[in-house]
């Protein structure tokens, strides 16, 4: 489904210079805080680490900075250095509790 | 000798055939609670023809249960989770061993518990017990098959196989966070466990008979509501697993850990860091014990104070005679804590070492 905005790309106008726009998808508790599954973030910036987006969010939903979760970037677990691009797909994840 | 004709729908399956049926009924799997997640696991194992099944579970079965724990009628309400279940699939299989243990998981009885069992099944519903599980997994070198809900959704992995990444890897344990919600608080859709216990039964027949591909690295999350799946990989972190290492070992060599101390283990446990030393006596009692680790909290301010430590905190307390840190230690485990011994005849017993 992404294959198409690479032909594409040279008359785009989402992505701008100096911007990137990336998935953020919230599973168990964090969605219900954040009261969404997904959401698309656009930033000017070409790039950012996993640790800054961290930051960004959870002074936009501060509840989330007492849960302990993990981050996956592109469906692969990931360090907090780890550098986020344009049309990443990141995974913000809880351990549930429930059984 | 198997039972070739119950079997034989799947043992006519070259992937199984009668090798196959004959490793199932040699297996000995441990299931960690048998609630939602451990019933339709519980089920699933026992009609395969697992051979010996361990049911742990302190708790009784409750009428909240029944929308979604499939092994339980209304009038097993009030009678222990373990006992019922072990009497509901020996009806559905009477050709296994079941062996039911009516009690939590703790530090305390986890050795005893988990021996002779070649795979555990992380069917719980406190995360503490997840990593207690993680830890004993670790140490032995057994896989654990690991899975949770929440509302509509529900995470199944397989840690620990072929020493491959652990539960720690996935999520490294953090203080002074605020506790997962269960069930009980956040509510969960009957069919939801079924599920996802029902694909936990299949990672464990799988790993047993030894085929296929194992849910090791992944972390399966499916989302009932709006029907999707995702699939995070994640890698082995041996910091974490040295941690669990440790922790593990420390607590199976443990063997005959009594929760009540000798005044020469309570001052052995004293001398050790990383131990809190409860002194729940009221501020104005004597004698006085001092130690680097010990601190003064009146037994009526302990629940306030507990909040603000972490569950897998191993915890000494101690009071006059041993009648109120019992008390303590009761409400401590309780609450959900795990390592938690007291000093059994209280600092009296102790007079002579201490002068």
């Amino acid at each position: 489904m992404e294959e198409s905005s690479a032909k594409y790309k040279h008359t785009g106008r989402i992505s701008k210079f100096n911007q990137m726009t990336i998935t953020l998808k919230y599973f168990g508790s964090l969605a219900d805080i954040t009261q969404l599954r997904e959401e698309q973030f656009t930033f000017d910036e070409e790039t950012i680490s996993v640790s800054a987006l961290k930051s960004k969010i959870e002074s936009s939903y501060q509840n989330i900075q007492n849960i302990n979760y993990t981050i996956a970037v592109n469906q692969m677990m990931s360090d907090l250095h780890v550098k986020i691009k344009d049309q990443d797909v990141i995974a913000f994840l809880p351990p549930f509790a429930g059984g | 000798m198997i039972n070739t004709k119950r079997y034989s729908r799947q043992i006519i399956l070259p992937e199984i055939g009668e090798t196959g049926q004959q490793k199932l009924q040699d297996a000995r799997v441990l299931v960690i609670g048998a609630g939602g997640l451990g019933c339709p696991v519980l089920q699933n194992l026992a009609l395969a023809g697992v051979g010996n099944i361990g049911i742990v579970d302190g708790d009784v079965v409750d009428e909240t249960n029944l929308h979604r724990q499939l092994l339980y009628i209304l009038k097993d309400c009030g009678k222990s989770k373990a006992e019922t279940a072990k009497k509901a699939i020996l009806e559905l299989n009477p050709e296994i061993k079941v062996t039911a243990f009516s009690e939590f998981f703790t530090t305390q009885n986890a050795p005893r518990i988990v021996e002779g069992y070649d795979i555990i099944v992380d069917c719980t519903d406190a995360i503490t017990v997840r990593y207690l599980i993680n830890d004993v997994s670790v140490a032995k070198r057994i896989p654990m098959v690991y899975a949770s809900i929440h509302k509509f959704e529900g995470q199944i992995s397989v840690f620990n196989y072929k020493n491959g990444p652990s539960y720690r890897c996935l999520f490294p344990e953090q203080e002074n966070l605020n506790a997962v919600p269960n069930c009980a608080f956040s509510g969960v859709l009957g069919v939801l466990p079924n599920t996802i216990g029902t694909l936990q039964a299949t990672e464990v027949l799988k790993i047993i008979i030894g085929i296929g591909e194992i849910l090791t690295g992944k972390l399966l999350i499916y989302d009932a509501l709006h029907f999707q799946t995702q699939t995070v990989n994640f890698s082995k972190n041996p910091k974490m697993i040295e941690k669990g290492i440790i922790n593990g070992t420390l607590l199976l060599n443990s063997k005959k850990a009594i929760e009540d101390l000798t005044p020469e283990a309570f001052l052995e446990k004293c001398s050790q860091s990383g131990i809190v030393v409860i002194d729940i006596r009221e501020l104005g009692e004597s004698p006085e014990f001092k130690g680097k680790n010990v601190i003064r909290i009146p037994l009526g301010q302990l629940e306030e104070y507990s909040k603000k430590l972490n569950k897998n905190q191993e915890i000494v307390l101690f009071c006059q005679t041993g009648q109120r840190s019992q008390q303590a230690m009761n409400y401590l485990l309780k609450s959900g804590f795990v390592g938690v011994f007291h000093l059994g005849r209280g600092i009296e017993s102790l007079k002579n070492q201490i002068q």
